[in-house]
Protein backbone atom coordinates (compact mmCIF):
# COMPACT_ATOMS: atom_id res chain seq x y z
CA UNK A 1 0.00 0.00 0.00
CA UNK A 2 1.56 3.24 -1.29
CA UNK A 3 2.22 6.01 1.85
CA UNK A 4 -0.39 7.95 1.46
CA UNK A 5 -2.79 4.69 1.58
CA UNK A 6 -1.77 3.94 5.36
CA UNK A 7 -2.29 7.99 5.76
CA UNK A 8 -6.08 7.17 4.83
CA UNK A 9 -6.13 4.19 7.34
CA UNK A 10 -5.35 6.43 10.13
CA UNK A 11 -7.58 9.15 8.85
CA UNK A 12 -10.41 6.13 8.61
CA UNK A 13 -9.20 5.05 12.16
CA UNK A 14 -9.23 8.34 13.74
CA UNK A 15 -12.62 9.00 12.57
CA UNK A 16 -13.74 5.38 13.17
CA UNK A 17 -12.92 6.53 16.78
CA UNK A 18 -14.64 9.60 16.72
CA UNK A 19 -18.11 8.04 15.09
CA UNK A 20 -18.16 5.22 17.60
CA UNK A 21 -16.78 6.96 20.51
CA UNK A 22 -18.55 4.76 23.72
CA UNK A 23 -19.23 1.80 21.55
CA UNK A 24 -15.20 1.19 22.14
CA UNK A 25 -16.02 1.23 25.98
CA UNK A 26 -15.63 -2.27 27.56
CA UNK A 27 -18.95 -4.68 26.85
CA UNK A 28 -20.52 -5.23 23.36
CA UNK A 29 -22.71 -2.94 21.35
CA UNK A 30 -26.12 -3.74 21.18
CA UNK A 31 -28.63 -1.87 18.49
CA UNK A 32 -30.84 -3.01 16.29
CA UNK A 33 -29.76 -5.35 13.95
CA UNK A 34 -26.23 -5.21 15.62
CA UNK A 35 -26.11 -8.25 18.17
CA UNK A 36 -22.71 -9.90 19.50
CA UNK A 37 -22.61 -12.32 22.10
CA UNK A 38 -20.11 -13.51 24.77
CA UNK A 39 -18.37 -16.97 23.93
CA UNK A 40 -20.60 -17.71 21.33
CA UNK A 41 -21.21 -21.31 20.11
CA UNK A 42 -21.95 -22.86 16.38
CA UNK A 43 -25.05 -23.97 15.48
CA UNK A 44 -27.27 -24.77 12.61
CA UNK A 45 -28.91 -20.93 12.85
CA UNK A 46 -24.97 -20.10 12.81
CA UNK A 47 -25.26 -21.21 9.40
CA UNK A 48 -28.78 -20.37 8.48
CA UNK A 49 -29.79 -24.17 8.21
CA UNK A 50 -32.40 -23.66 11.35
CA UNK A 51 -35.23 -22.40 9.15
CA UNK A 52 -35.02 -18.65 8.85
CA UNK A 53 -33.89 -16.68 6.10
CA UNK A 54 -29.90 -16.66 5.57
CA UNK A 55 -29.51 -13.14 6.72
CA UNK A 56 -26.51 -13.97 8.88
CA UNK A 57 -24.53 -15.97 6.74
CA UNK A 58 -21.68 -16.09 6.53
CA UNK A 59 -20.92 -13.35 8.94
CA UNK A 60 -22.62 -14.83 12.48
CA UNK A 61 -20.36 -17.84 11.93
CA UNK A 62 -17.20 -15.47 11.06
CA UNK A 63 -17.12 -13.79 14.11
CA UNK A 64 -17.97 -17.38 15.89
CA UNK A 65 -14.77 -18.48 14.91
CA UNK A 66 -12.77 -15.52 15.52
CA UNK A 67 -14.40 -15.32 19.03
CA UNK A 68 -13.05 -18.83 19.46
CA UNK A 69 -9.32 -17.41 19.41
CA UNK A 70 -10.66 -13.17 20.46
CA UNK A 71 -12.97 -11.96 22.88
CA UNK A 72 -15.87 -11.65 21.34
CA UNK A 73 -16.33 -8.02 22.44
CA UNK A 74 -12.47 -7.15 20.86
CA UNK A 75 -13.89 -8.87 17.82
CA UNK A 76 -17.00 -6.36 16.97
CA UNK A 77 -14.76 -3.56 17.77
CA UNK A 78 -12.01 -4.63 15.16
CA UNK A 79 -15.12 -5.34 12.52
CA UNK A 80 -16.00 -1.86 13.52
CA UNK A 81 -13.40 -0.19 12.95
CA UNK A 82 -12.37 -1.76 10.28
CA UNK A 83 -15.00 -0.50 8.46
CA UNK A 84 -13.83 3.06 8.53
CA UNK A 85 -10.41 2.01 7.97
CA UNK A 86 -11.18 -0.14 4.96
CA UNK A 87 -13.37 2.54 3.42
CA UNK A 88 -11.17 5.17 4.22
CA UNK A 89 -8.13 3.73 2.24
CA UNK A 90 -9.92 2.03 -0.69
CA UNK A 91 -11.65 5.28 -1.32
CA UNK A 92 -8.51 7.14 -1.09
CA UNK A 93 -6.67 4.35 -3.36
CA UNK A 94 -9.45 4.55 -6.03
CA UNK A 95 -9.20 8.60 -6.37
CA UNK A 96 -6.28 8.94 -9.66
CA UNK A 97 -5.11 11.71 -7.76
CA UNK A 98 -1.25 12.54 -7.75
CA UNK A 99 -1.28 14.27 -4.32
CA UNK A 100 -2.37 12.95 -0.69
CA UNK A 101 -5.00 15.58 -0.22
CA UNK A 102 -7.85 15.10 -2.49
CA UNK A 103 -7.67 11.45 -1.64
CA UNK A 104 -8.12 12.38 1.69
CA UNK A 105 -10.81 13.93 1.26
CA UNK A 106 -12.48 11.64 -0.60
CA UNK A 107 -11.72 8.86 1.99
CA UNK A 108 -13.27 10.94 4.82
CA UNK A 109 -16.36 11.67 2.90
CA UNK A 110 -17.11 8.16 2.41
CA UNK A 111 -17.06 6.94 5.64
CA UNK A 112 -18.98 9.98 7.22
CA UNK A 113 -21.99 10.54 5.66
CA UNK A 114 -25.54 9.73 6.00
CA UNK A 115 -25.52 6.54 4.72
CA UNK A 116 -22.84 4.94 7.15
CA UNK A 117 -24.71 6.95 10.16
CA UNK A 118 -28.14 5.71 9.07
CA UNK A 119 -26.63 2.11 8.76
CA UNK A 120 -24.63 2.37 11.67
CA UNK A 121 -27.59 3.22 13.89
CA UNK A 122 -29.51 0.22 11.87
CA UNK A 123 -27.11 -1.93 13.63
CA UNK A 124 -26.13 -3.13 9.91
CA UNK A 125 -22.41 -3.93 9.90
CA UNK A 126 -22.40 -6.59 7.69
CA UNK A 127 -23.54 -4.14 4.87
CA UNK A 128 -21.27 -1.84 5.77
CA UNK A 129 -18.55 -4.34 5.45
CA UNK A 130 -19.41 -4.66 1.81
CA UNK A 131 -20.27 -0.63 1.19
CA UNK A 132 -16.41 -0.64 3.11
CA UNK A 133 -14.69 -2.72 0.37
CA UNK A 134 -17.06 -1.07 -2.62
CA UNK A 135 -13.71 0.67 -3.43
CA UNK A 136 -11.52 -2.12 -3.32
CA UNK A 137 -14.08 -4.13 -5.48
CA UNK A 138 -14.30 -1.05 -8.24
CA UNK A 139 -10.11 -0.71 -8.49
CA UNK A 140 -10.24 -4.81 -8.77
CA UNK A 141 -13.04 -5.40 -11.35
CA UNK A 142 -11.38 -2.81 -13.24
CA UNK A 143 -7.85 -3.35 -13.36
CA UNK A 144 -8.94 -7.48 -13.13
CA UNK A 145 -6.37 -7.66 -10.19
CA UNK A 146 -6.76 -8.94 -6.67
CA UNK A 147 -10.48 -9.47 -7.52
CA UNK A 148 -10.68 -12.52 -4.86
CA UNK A 149 -9.07 -10.33 -1.86
CA UNK A 150 -11.07 -7.33 -2.39
CA UNK A 151 -14.54 -9.63 -2.24
CA UNK A 152 -13.59 -10.73 0.68
CA UNK A 153 -14.95 -8.00 2.91
CA UNK A 154 -18.47 -8.45 0.99
CA UNK A 155 -18.18 -11.90 1.07
CA UNK A 156 -18.22 -12.15 4.77
CA UNK A 157 -21.34 -9.95 4.91
CA UNK A 158 -23.50 -12.17 3.33
CA UNK A 159 -26.79 -11.09 0.86
CA UNK A 160 -27.02 -7.61 1.34
CA UNK A 161 -23.23 -6.49 1.32
CA UNK A 162 -22.72 -8.96 -1.87
CA UNK A 163 -26.07 -7.38 -3.96
CA UNK A 164 -24.66 -4.16 -3.11
CA UNK A 165 -21.53 -5.21 -4.60
CA UNK A 166 -22.68 -6.95 -7.58
CA UNK A 167 -24.50 -3.66 -8.31
CA UNK A 168 -21.70 -1.63 -8.23
CA UNK A 169 -18.94 -4.35 -9.82
CA UNK A 170 -20.63 -5.20 -12.66
CA UNK A 171 -20.88 -2.21 -14.67
CA UNK A 172 -17.11 -1.27 -13.86
CA UNK A 173 -15.75 -4.70 -14.85
CA UNK A 174 -13.64 -5.03 -17.85
CA UNK A 175 -14.26 -8.84 -17.50
CA UNK A 176 -18.17 -9.27 -16.72
CA UNK A 177 -18.05 -13.00 -16.69
CA UNK A 178 -14.62 -13.27 -14.47
CA UNK A 179 -16.34 -10.87 -11.98
CA UNK A 180 -19.90 -12.68 -12.33
CA UNK A 181 -18.23 -15.76 -11.12
CA UNK A 182 -16.12 -14.33 -8.96
CA UNK A 183 -19.36 -12.73 -7.20
CA UNK A 184 -21.54 -15.83 -7.99
CA UNK A 185 -18.78 -18.23 -5.74
CA UNK A 186 -18.26 -15.70 -2.85
CA UNK A 187 -22.11 -15.63 -2.51
CA UNK A 188 -22.59 -19.66 -2.57
CA UNK A 189 -22.41 -19.72 1.65
CA UNK A 190 -26.06 -18.15 1.89
CA UNK A 191 -26.91 -19.22 -1.66
CA UNK A 192 -27.07 -23.09 -0.69
CA UNK A 193 -27.97 -22.36 2.67
CA UNK A 194 -31.12 -20.74 0.71
CA UNK A 195 -31.68 -23.83 -1.59
CA UNK A 196 -31.43 -26.22 1.38
CA UNK A 197 -34.44 -24.76 2.86
CA UNK A 198 -37.41 -26.69 2.78
CA UNK A 199 -40.31 -24.07 1.72
CA UNK A 200 -38.11 -22.72 -0.52
CA UNK A 201 -37.49 -18.76 -1.31
CA UNK A 202 -40.86 -16.68 -0.21
CA UNK A 203 -41.19 -13.11 0.82
CA UNK A 204 -43.74 -11.17 2.12
CA UNK A 205 -45.09 -8.39 -0.12
CA UNK A 206 -45.72 -6.10 2.95
CA UNK A 207 -42.00 -6.12 3.41
CA UNK A 208 -41.60 -3.59 0.45
CA UNK A 209 -44.27 -1.22 2.01
CA UNK A 210 -42.21 -1.44 5.00
CA UNK A 211 -39.07 -0.66 4.53
CA UNK A 212 -39.28 1.64 1.26
CA UNK A 213 -37.25 4.60 1.33
CA UNK A 214 -38.63 7.67 3.33
CA UNK A 215 -38.07 11.24 3.32
CA UNK A 216 -35.88 12.08 6.12
CA UNK A 217 -34.69 15.47 5.35
CA UNK A 218 -37.42 18.80 4.22
CA UNK A 219 -36.61 17.76 0.31
CA UNK A 220 -38.42 14.73 -0.01
CA UNK A 221 -37.55 10.91 -0.10
CA UNK A 222 -35.72 11.57 -3.18
CA UNK A 223 -34.24 14.55 -2.30
CA UNK A 224 -33.37 12.05 1.29
CA UNK A 225 -31.67 9.67 -1.30
CA UNK A 226 -29.82 11.81 -2.96
CA UNK A 227 -28.20 13.12 0.27
CA UNK A 228 -27.58 9.63 0.99
CA UNK A 229 -29.90 9.27 3.67
CA UNK A 230 -33.60 8.47 3.02
CA UNK A 231 -33.51 4.92 5.46
CA UNK A 232 -36.91 3.85 6.54
CA UNK A 233 -36.53 3.58 9.86
CA UNK A 234 -37.06 7.23 12.43
CA UNK A 235 -35.02 5.06 15.08
CA UNK A 236 -31.67 4.96 12.57
CA UNK A 237 -31.84 8.85 11.56
CA UNK A 238 -28.96 10.75 13.04
CA UNK A 239 -29.80 13.41 16.00
CA UNK A 240 -31.01 17.35 14.74
CA UNK A 241 -30.77 15.80 11.19
CA UNK A 242 -33.59 17.40 10.03
CA UNK A 243 -32.33 21.43 9.90
CA UNK A 244 -32.84 22.59 6.62
CA UNK A 245 -29.32 24.23 6.88
CA UNK A 246 -27.86 20.78 7.42
CA UNK A 247 -30.45 19.12 4.85
CA UNK A 248 -29.13 21.86 2.12
CA UNK A 249 -25.55 21.25 3.13
CA UNK A 250 -25.31 17.97 2.79
CA UNK A 251 -27.18 18.05 -0.19
CA UNK A 252 -25.13 19.91 -1.79
CA UNK A 253 -22.09 17.84 -0.84
CA UNK A 254 -23.53 15.01 -2.45
CA UNK A 255 -24.62 17.09 -5.99
CA UNK A 256 -21.31 18.99 -6.07
CA UNK A 257 -19.24 16.09 -5.59
CA UNK A 258 -21.91 13.81 -8.65
CA UNK A 259 -21.33 17.07 -10.98
CA UNK A 260 -17.77 16.77 -10.14
CA UNK A 261 -17.27 13.07 -10.80
CA UNK A 262 -18.97 13.06 -14.37
CA UNK A 263 -16.70 15.80 -15.60
CA UNK A 264 -14.04 14.01 -14.62
CA UNK A 265 -12.19 11.51 -16.88
CA UNK A 266 -11.23 8.97 -14.47
CA UNK A 267 -11.43 5.53 -16.67
CA UNK A 268 -13.96 3.58 -14.40
CA UNK A 269 -16.27 6.89 -14.89
CA UNK A 270 -18.84 5.26 -17.10
CA UNK A 271 -19.34 2.38 -15.05
CA UNK A 272 -19.51 3.49 -11.68
CA UNK A 273 -21.66 6.26 -12.85
CA UNK A 274 -24.11 3.34 -14.80
CA UNK A 275 -24.23 1.84 -10.82
CA UNK A 276 -24.96 4.94 -9.01
CA UNK A 277 -27.63 5.67 -10.89
CA UNK A 278 -29.01 1.99 -11.02
CA UNK A 279 -28.64 1.93 -7.43
CA UNK A 280 -30.40 5.08 -6.94
CA UNK A 281 -33.48 3.67 -9.50
CA UNK A 282 -33.97 0.56 -6.92
CA UNK A 283 -33.83 3.13 -4.14
CA UNK A 284 -35.93 5.44 -5.93
CA UNK A 285 -38.73 2.50 -6.75
CA UNK A 286 -40.37 2.14 -3.51
CA UNK A 287 -40.51 6.05 -3.12
CA UNK A 288 -44.25 6.21 -5.23
CA UNK A 289 -47.16 4.05 -4.98
CA UNK A 290 -47.17 2.63 -8.49
CA UNK A 291 -43.46 1.63 -7.77
CA UNK A 292 -44.19 0.20 -4.32
CA UNK A 293 -47.22 -1.76 -5.84
CA UNK A 294 -44.89 -3.46 -8.90
CA UNK A 295 -42.39 -4.37 -6.50
CA UNK A 296 -44.70 -5.88 -4.02
CA UNK A 297 -46.18 -7.73 -7.36
CA UNK A 298 -42.50 -9.22 -7.94
CA UNK A 299 -41.80 -10.22 -4.69
CA UNK A 300 -44.67 -12.06 -4.38
CA UNK A 301 -44.14 -13.54 -8.40
CA UNK A 302 -40.57 -14.51 -6.61
CA UNK A 303 -38.91 -14.15 -2.69
CA UNK A 304 -35.92 -13.43 -3.83
CA UNK A 305 -36.63 -9.75 -5.01
CA UNK A 306 -36.84 -9.30 -1.51
CA UNK A 307 -33.54 -8.66 -1.45
CA UNK A 308 -34.47 -5.53 -2.57
CA UNK A 309 -36.86 -4.29 -0.56
CA UNK A 310 -34.79 -2.52 1.97
CA UNK A 311 -33.81 -0.12 -1.24
CA UNK A 312 -32.16 2.87 0.33
CA UNK A 313 -28.89 0.97 0.83
CA UNK A 314 -28.11 0.84 -2.97
CA UNK A 315 -27.31 4.51 -2.84
CA UNK A 316 -24.12 2.78 -2.04
CA UNK A 317 -22.30 3.50 -5.33
CA UNK A 318 -23.62 6.95 -5.21
CA UNK A 319 -21.78 7.26 -1.86
CA UNK A 320 -18.77 6.27 -3.78
CA UNK A 321 -19.13 8.55 -6.66
CA UNK A 322 -19.85 11.62 -4.74
CA UNK A 323 -16.72 10.67 -2.24
CA UNK A 324 -14.70 10.87 -5.44
CA UNK A 325 -16.28 13.63 -7.39
CA UNK A 326 -15.24 15.87 -3.66
CA UNK A 327 -11.86 14.67 -4.34
CA UNK A 328 -11.40 15.49 -7.47
CA UNK A 329 -13.07 18.67 -6.87
CA UNK A 330 -10.26 19.61 -4.55
CA UNK A 331 -7.73 18.92 -6.81
CA UNK A 332 -7.38 22.64 -8.04
CA UNK A 333 -6.34 23.30 -4.54
CA UNK A 334 -3.93 20.24 -4.09
CA UNK A 335 -1.34 22.25 -2.92
CA UNK A 336 -3.06 24.38 -0.63
CA UNK A 337 -2.92 22.91 2.89
CA UNK A 338 -5.82 25.22 4.89
CA UNK A 339 -8.52 24.52 1.57
CA UNK A 340 -7.07 21.04 2.05
CA UNK A 341 -7.96 20.29 6.08
CA UNK A 342 -11.33 22.85 5.87
CA UNK A 343 -12.38 20.21 3.27
CA UNK A 344 -11.93 17.53 4.91
CA UNK A 345 -13.27 18.30 7.96
CA UNK A 346 -16.66 19.29 5.97
CA UNK A 347 -17.81 15.93 6.05
CA UNK A 348 -18.02 15.86 9.83
CA UNK A 349 -19.12 19.33 9.74
CA UNK A 350 -22.47 18.68 7.62
CA UNK A 351 -23.14 15.87 10.35
CA UNK A 352 -21.66 16.51 13.27
CA UNK A 353 -24.29 14.39 15.56
CA UNK A 354 -22.77 10.99 14.06
CA UNK A 355 -20.02 11.61 16.17
CA UNK A 356 -19.40 9.79 19.95
CA UNK A 357 -21.36 7.41 18.78
CA UNK A 358 -24.62 9.51 17.42
CA UNK A 359 -24.31 11.54 20.23
CA UNK A 360 -24.47 7.86 22.76
CA UNK A 361 -26.93 5.82 21.06
CA UNK A 362 -23.77 3.30 20.75
CA UNK A 363 -22.57 2.47 23.82
CA UNK A 364 -21.00 -0.25 25.42
CA UNK A 365 -22.69 -2.77 27.95
CA UNK A 366 -22.28 -5.98 29.34
CA UNK A 367 -24.98 -8.83 29.62
CA UNK A 368 -26.75 -9.67 33.04
CA UNK A 369 -25.17 -12.20 35.46
CA UNK A 370 -28.24 -14.04 35.23
CA UNK A 371 -28.04 -14.26 31.45
CA UNK A 372 -25.05 -15.94 32.10
CA UNK A 373 -25.92 -18.45 34.44
CA UNK A 374 -29.28 -19.51 32.24
CA UNK A 375 -26.63 -20.40 29.45
CA UNK A 376 -24.37 -22.04 31.47
CA UNK A 377 -27.69 -24.68 32.40
CA UNK A 378 -28.42 -24.59 29.20
CA UNK A 379 -25.21 -26.27 27.64
CA UNK A 380 -24.76 -28.32 30.82
CA UNK A 381 -27.73 -29.88 29.99
CA UNK A 382 -27.73 -32.82 27.33
CA UNK A 383 -31.67 -34.25 27.39
CA UNK A 384 -33.18 -33.09 23.74
CA UNK A 385 -35.35 -30.38 23.80
CA UNK A 386 -35.45 -27.06 22.34
CA UNK A 387 -35.22 -22.89 23.97
CA UNK A 388 -38.25 -20.48 23.39
CA UNK A 389 -37.84 -17.33 23.99
CA UNK A 390 -40.85 -15.16 25.37
CA UNK A 391 -42.30 -12.52 24.85
CA UNK A 392 -42.75 -13.61 21.41
CA UNK A 393 -41.47 -10.78 19.71
CA UNK A 394 -38.26 -9.87 17.64
CA UNK A 395 -37.11 -6.67 18.88
CA UNK A 396 -36.10 -5.75 22.79
CA UNK A 397 -35.74 -2.44 24.74
CA UNK A 398 -33.26 -3.84 27.67
CA UNK A 399 -33.61 -1.82 30.95
CA UNK A 400 -29.89 -3.03 31.22
CA UNK A 401 -29.04 -1.60 27.39
CA UNK A 402 -29.96 1.82 28.11
CA UNK A 403 -33.22 0.93 26.23
CA UNK A 404 -31.99 0.86 23.08
CA UNK A 405 -33.73 -1.19 20.88
CA UNK A 406 -32.31 -4.67 19.52
CA UNK A 407 -33.08 -7.84 17.64
CA UNK A 408 -33.32 -10.09 21.09
CA UNK A 409 -30.03 -11.46 21.11
CA UNK A 410 -30.98 -14.69 22.78
CA UNK A 411 -31.01 -16.39 20.09
CA UNK A 412 -27.29 -16.35 19.46
CA UNK A 413 -26.75 -16.27 23.36
CA UNK A 414 -28.59 -19.44 24.00
CA UNK A 415 -26.98 -21.18 20.93
CA UNK A 416 -26.23 -24.59 21.30
CA UNK A 417 -25.31 -27.75 18.79
CA UNK A 418 -28.41 -30.17 18.57
CA UNK A 419 -30.79 -27.44 20.62
CA UNK A 420 -32.97 -25.03 18.85
CA UNK A 421 -33.66 -22.03 20.15
CA UNK A 422 -36.97 -20.14 18.87
CA UNK A 423 -38.00 -16.72 18.66
CA UNK A 424 -40.19 -14.81 16.69
CA UNK A 425 -38.57 -13.08 13.27
CA UNK A 426 -41.62 -11.25 12.44
CA UNK A 427 -41.10 -7.62 12.44
CA UNK A 428 -43.59 -4.86 13.40
CA UNK A 429 -43.28 -1.69 11.87
CA UNK A 430 -45.90 0.47 12.76
CA UNK A 431 -49.02 -1.07 11.88
CA UNK A 432 -47.75 -3.36 9.40
CA UNK A 433 -46.36 -7.13 10.27
CA UNK A 434 -43.49 -8.18 7.92
CA UNK A 435 -44.31 -12.35 8.36
CA UNK A 436 -42.07 -14.53 9.76
CA UNK A 437 -39.83 -16.44 7.50
CA UNK A 438 -39.31 -19.16 9.93
CA UNK A 439 -41.77 -22.17 9.46
CA UNK A 440 -40.95 -23.19 13.43
CA UNK A 441 -41.51 -19.51 14.35
CA UNK A 442 -45.24 -19.63 12.68
CA UNK A 443 -45.80 -22.45 14.36
CA UNK A 444 -45.44 -21.57 17.93
CA UNK A 445 -47.25 -18.91 16.88
CA UNK A 446 -49.84 -20.41 16.70
CA UNK A 447 -49.72 -22.66 19.80
CA UNK A 448 -49.10 -19.74 21.42
CA UNK A 449 -52.70 -18.05 20.71
CA UNK A 450 -54.00 -20.70 23.06
CA UNK A 451 -54.86 -20.16 26.39
CA UNK A 452 -52.95 -22.80 27.86
CA UNK A 453 -50.40 -23.96 25.41
CA UNK A 454 -48.81 -27.37 25.52
CA UNK A 455 -44.90 -26.33 25.47
CA UNK A 456 -43.42 -29.93 26.05
CA UNK A 457 -45.49 -31.28 22.89
CA UNK A 458 -44.00 -27.92 21.03
CA UNK A 459 -41.26 -29.59 21.23
CA UNK A 460 -39.29 -27.01 24.38
CA UNK A 461 -37.49 -28.03 27.26
CA UNK A 462 -36.43 -24.77 28.54
CA UNK A 463 -38.13 -21.58 28.04
CA UNK A 464 -36.46 -18.15 28.77
CA UNK A 465 -38.60 -14.91 29.59
CA UNK A 466 -36.43 -11.73 29.02
CA UNK A 467 -38.80 -8.98 28.67
CA UNK A 468 -42.22 -8.34 28.90
CA UNK A 469 -45.13 -6.03 30.43
CA UNK A 470 -46.68 -6.92 34.01
CA UNK A 471 -49.69 -8.71 31.91
CA UNK A 472 -47.64 -10.81 29.88
CA UNK A 473 -45.35 -11.81 32.58
CA UNK A 474 -48.13 -12.85 34.80
CA UNK A 475 -49.60 -15.05 32.20
CA UNK A 476 -46.22 -16.72 30.83
CA UNK A 477 -46.12 -17.38 34.78
CA UNK A 478 -49.71 -19.40 34.40
CA UNK A 479 -48.68 -21.34 31.49
CA UNK A 480 -45.71 -22.56 33.27
CA UNK A 481 -47.17 -22.76 36.40
CA UNK A 482 -46.06 -26.89 36.34
CA UNK A 483 -42.71 -25.84 35.34
CA UNK A 484 -39.15 -25.64 37.10
CA UNK A 485 -38.20 -21.95 37.82
CA UNK A 486 -34.00 -22.48 37.58
CA UNK A 487 -32.90 -19.02 37.10
CA UNK A 488 -34.84 -16.06 38.65
CA UNK A 489 -33.42 -12.14 38.05
CA UNK A 490 -35.03 -8.97 37.73
CA UNK A 491 -33.33 -9.27 33.62
CA UNK A 492 -34.06 -12.93 33.05
CA UNK A 493 -36.20 -16.03 34.25
CA UNK A 494 -35.41 -19.94 32.96
CA UNK A 495 -38.06 -22.51 33.34
CA UNK A 496 -37.41 -26.00 32.95
CA UNK A 497 -40.45 -27.74 31.12
CA UNK A 498 -39.74 -31.54 32.70
CA UNK A 499 -41.04 -34.59 30.75
CA UNK A 500 -40.83 -36.74 27.55
CA UNK A 501 -40.23 -34.68 23.78
CA UNK A 502 -42.98 -35.27 21.95
CA UNK A 503 -42.42 -38.46 19.11
CA UNK A 504 -41.39 -37.59 15.99
CA UNK A 505 -39.17 -34.71 17.72
CA UNK A 506 -36.00 -33.74 15.64
CA UNK A 507 -33.70 -30.74 16.34
CA UNK B 1 -13.65 29.71 -9.77
CA UNK B 2 -13.57 26.24 -7.68
CA UNK B 3 -12.37 28.44 -4.71
CA UNK B 4 -15.50 30.47 -5.01
CA UNK B 5 -17.28 27.28 -4.95
CA UNK B 6 -15.05 25.99 -2.28
CA UNK B 7 -15.68 28.53 0.02
CA UNK B 8 -19.85 28.08 -0.29
CA UNK B 9 -19.41 24.47 0.41
CA UNK B 10 -17.16 25.79 3.60
CA UNK B 11 -19.13 28.17 4.50
CA UNK B 12 -22.82 26.14 4.29
CA UNK B 13 -21.00 23.69 6.35
CA UNK B 14 -19.76 26.01 8.83
CA UNK B 15 -23.85 27.35 9.01
CA UNK B 16 -24.87 23.94 8.81
CA UNK B 17 -22.64 22.42 12.18
CA UNK B 18 -23.83 26.04 13.87
CA UNK B 19 -27.65 24.92 13.26
CA UNK B 20 -27.00 21.25 14.03
CA UNK B 21 -25.54 22.03 17.05
CA UNK B 22 -27.66 24.85 18.53
CA UNK B 23 -30.67 22.52 17.43
CA UNK B 24 -29.96 19.76 19.29
CA UNK B 25 -28.47 21.71 22.48
CA UNK B 26 -31.76 24.28 22.45
CA UNK B 27 -34.22 20.98 22.07
CA UNK B 28 -32.38 18.25 23.01
CA UNK B 29 -33.43 17.16 19.64
CA UNK B 30 -33.29 13.60 19.04
CA UNK B 31 -34.73 12.64 15.72
CA UNK B 32 -36.74 14.77 13.66
CA UNK B 33 -37.39 12.34 10.83
CA UNK B 34 -40.65 12.85 8.48
CA UNK B 35 -43.38 10.36 7.57
CA UNK B 36 -41.13 6.73 9.05
CA UNK B 37 -42.70 4.47 10.27
CA UNK B 38 -41.37 2.73 13.84
CA UNK B 39 -40.74 -0.58 15.00
CA UNK B 40 -43.08 -1.12 17.78
CA UNK B 41 -41.91 -2.61 20.38
CA UNK B 42 -44.36 -2.01 23.28
CA UNK B 43 -43.13 -1.53 26.37
CA UNK B 44 -40.51 -4.74 25.97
Amino acid sequence: MPRFGLVAALLGLALGCLALGPALGRGFTLLQDMVFVPDPAFSAWTFGLAGGAARVVPSDAVVTALAQVLPAELVQKAILLGIFVLGCSGAALLLPAGSPGPRLVAGAFYVWNPYVAERLLMGQWALLLGYAGLPWVVRAAWSGRRLAVALLPAAVGGFAAMTVTAITALPVARRLWVVAGALAAFSLPWLVATALRPEGLAGDPAGVYAFAARADTPFGAVGSLLSLGGIWNAHAVPAGYGTVVGAAARLLLTLAGIVFFLRSAVPYKRGLAVAALAGLAIACAGVSEPGRRAFAWLVEAWGGFAVFRDAQQYVAPLALVAALGLGLLVESVARERVWLAAMALVPVAVLPTMAWGSLGRLGAVSYPAGWTAAREVVRADREPGDVLVLPFESYRQFPWNGGRAVLDPAQRFFAVPGRRVVSNDAVRVGDLVVGSEDPRAREVEHVLAGPSPDLRAAGFRYVIVNAGTVEERRRFGVWLRSARLLVDTGDLRLYRVDGRMPSGYDP
Amino acid sequence: MFKILLAAIIGVAVAALVTTVATVSLTGATATPVNQPLYNYGDR
